[in-house]
């Protein structure tokens, strides 16, 4: 959505909480992508981004406009929810890998199609071999790395639009960007504790 | 491994797009329903409402399904199925239907109208007369939904919604006479291709229900269950009869069918068609 209409949505959402499903039709599909990517299990990015638009309708009165995208402020309480969702269900915020397997998929129609669209989505993960490998290295990082990582490889966002979203400098994001690739570096290579260190990469 | 391998490693690693059609749908009849119902900022409630509508929606036996909000003016529905008018032209007779039906040398593909029930949005908005060439309470014009996008030809697959108790949307309009009828097809997974359409189990004596009644000028919720407020239609030949159960059990469509008018103006809107 362009930063004008984005505005403009968000504004006459303020006065008209119906007019809430413009913003809801632009960002939900980023943001069901980027819990998807956080948590690698369809139940829970289903519930964060639920979560999310609930919070952003309640909040959106007091939304001040400081340079800072709507869909940033959308993307950190995101973030926020993915740490909170599993801490809500006594899990350690880094244990993403509980997906919802050994179901038999119905057939078409046969049963809730919402259930439907969570199975054939955790089929559709744990079937990206590519993914389940890079979100089992992701889950031994501490949350400020998964979230950079995830926001800048996965989601390909700028630097700029990180910085936004997590309320931080681009200096700060590159730093922690590279030592998140630096122990995944050291994941990769075996070593179950990585050691600090810095890399030159480029960003 | 160096750093550029990992960060390759990473970006190779996006999921694809997944989608949940009837999930987004359902979260969002959630928060616009819940939010309109309230004015602006407070919404505290709200939290304690949408795990509990969502978990409603969830629960065998209860779960609503949504065929189409109409929010975005498409022609398809939530779940690709088609919008589409037909009438009794091709059977020779001169009833008269907007938008025009498919095939017809002015086709333009159903068009959605503006506003919808609730002031916004879109409604499927049908207009036409039945003509006279067909003899009495022989010509018709009316509107039909595509279950899915597989629910047409040449897939004509069908859908098991059994677990619903019936179906529930919005009407408005005006009838100068004739009756108004919705109708649940029972089709097969036979494509007729000289009609683009799936063969007729029934020989289109389809369970129906008479709404005529509740087509006024405002917007009113029209409640049918499948299983008390349908009927076949009581000239069904007996080979042409089904229990309901059957045709539940593969649904492909559903139609509103203006019929019996015989010259009289029918002007049909209709939003918010939900599964219950």
């Amino acid at each position: 959505m362009e930063k004008q209409a984005e505005k403009q949505a968000v504004e006459e959402a303020k006065k008209n909480p119906a007019a809430f499903g413009v913003i809801f039709e632009a960002y939900y599909p980023a943001i069901l992508r980027y819990a998807l990517h956080r948590t690698g299990n369809s139940a829970a990015a289903d519930d964060i981004a639920s979560e999310v638009f609930f919070k952003a309708l309640n909040k959106i009165s007091s939304f001040k406009w400081s340079g800072v995208p709507f869909s940033a402020w959308l993307y950190r309480i995101a973030g926020n929810e993915t740490i909170d969702y599993y801490r809500r269900h006594s899990r350690g915020p880094y244990s993403y890998d509980d997906p919802d397997t050994g179901h038999e998929v119905p057939d078409k129609g046969s049963g809730s199609d919402m259930e439907n669209e969570l199975i054939l989505a955790q089929d559709e993960i744990d079937n990206n071999k590519k993914y389940m490998e890079v979100k089992e290295a992701l889950k031994t990082l501490p949350d400020k790395y998964q979230e950079v990582l995830v926001l800048r490889f996965l989601e390909e966002k700028k630097i700029s639009e990180i910085a936004s979203i997590l309320g931080k400098n681009e200096g700060t994001i590159k730093s922690l960007i590279s030592r998140g690739v630096d122990r995944l570096k050291k994941y990769f290579d075996g070593k179950t504790q990585p050691l600090g260190g810095k890399s030159v990469i480029s960003l | 491994m160096d750093e550029n391998d990992v960060i390759k490693k990473l970006s190779e690693a996006k999921l694809g797009e997944i989608l949940m059609p009837a999930r987004k749908a359902a979260l969002k009849t959630a928060l616009i329903n819940a939010a309109v119902k309230i004015k602006a900022p407070s919404y505290a409630w709200l939290k304690k409402l949408i795990p509990v509508f969502l978990a409603v929606m969830a629960a065998a036996g209860t779960t609503v399904y949504v065929v189409d909000n109409f929010d975005n003016g498409s022609r398809f529905n939530k779940h690709g199925g088609i919008w589409s008018t037909y009438s009794d032209a091709q059977e020779g007779g001169n009833s008269a239907v907007w938008p025009a039906a498919p095939g017809r040398d002015n086709d333009e593909g159903f068009v959605m109208s503006q506003p919808g029930s609730d002031g916004t949005g879109y409604a499927a908005r049908v207009t036409g007369y039945t003509g006279a060439a067909l003899g009495l309470n022989y010509n018709y014009l009316g509107v039909l939904v595509r279950f899915d996008a597989l629910s047409s030809c040449p897939t004509c697959k069908g859908s098991d919604i059994k677990k619903y108790s019936g179906i529930k949307f919005s009407v408005k309009g005006s009838l100068e006479g004739g009756r108004l009828s919705f109708i649940l097809p029972y089709e097969s997974s036979e494509c007729v291709p000289a009609r683009k359409t799936c063969k007729s189990m029934t020989d289109y004596a389809d369970y129906e229900a008479d709404i005529s009644d509740r087509v006024t000028p405002e917007w009113t919720t029209v409640t049918i269950n499948f299983r008390e407020d349908l009927k076949q239609p009581q000239w069904a030949p007996k080979g042409d009869i089904f229990p309901v159960e059957e045709v539940l059990g593969s649904v492909r469509l559903f139609k509103w069918q203006y019929k019996n008018g015989n010259g009289k103006v029918m002007d049909l809107w209709i939003d918010d068609l939900v599964l219950f």
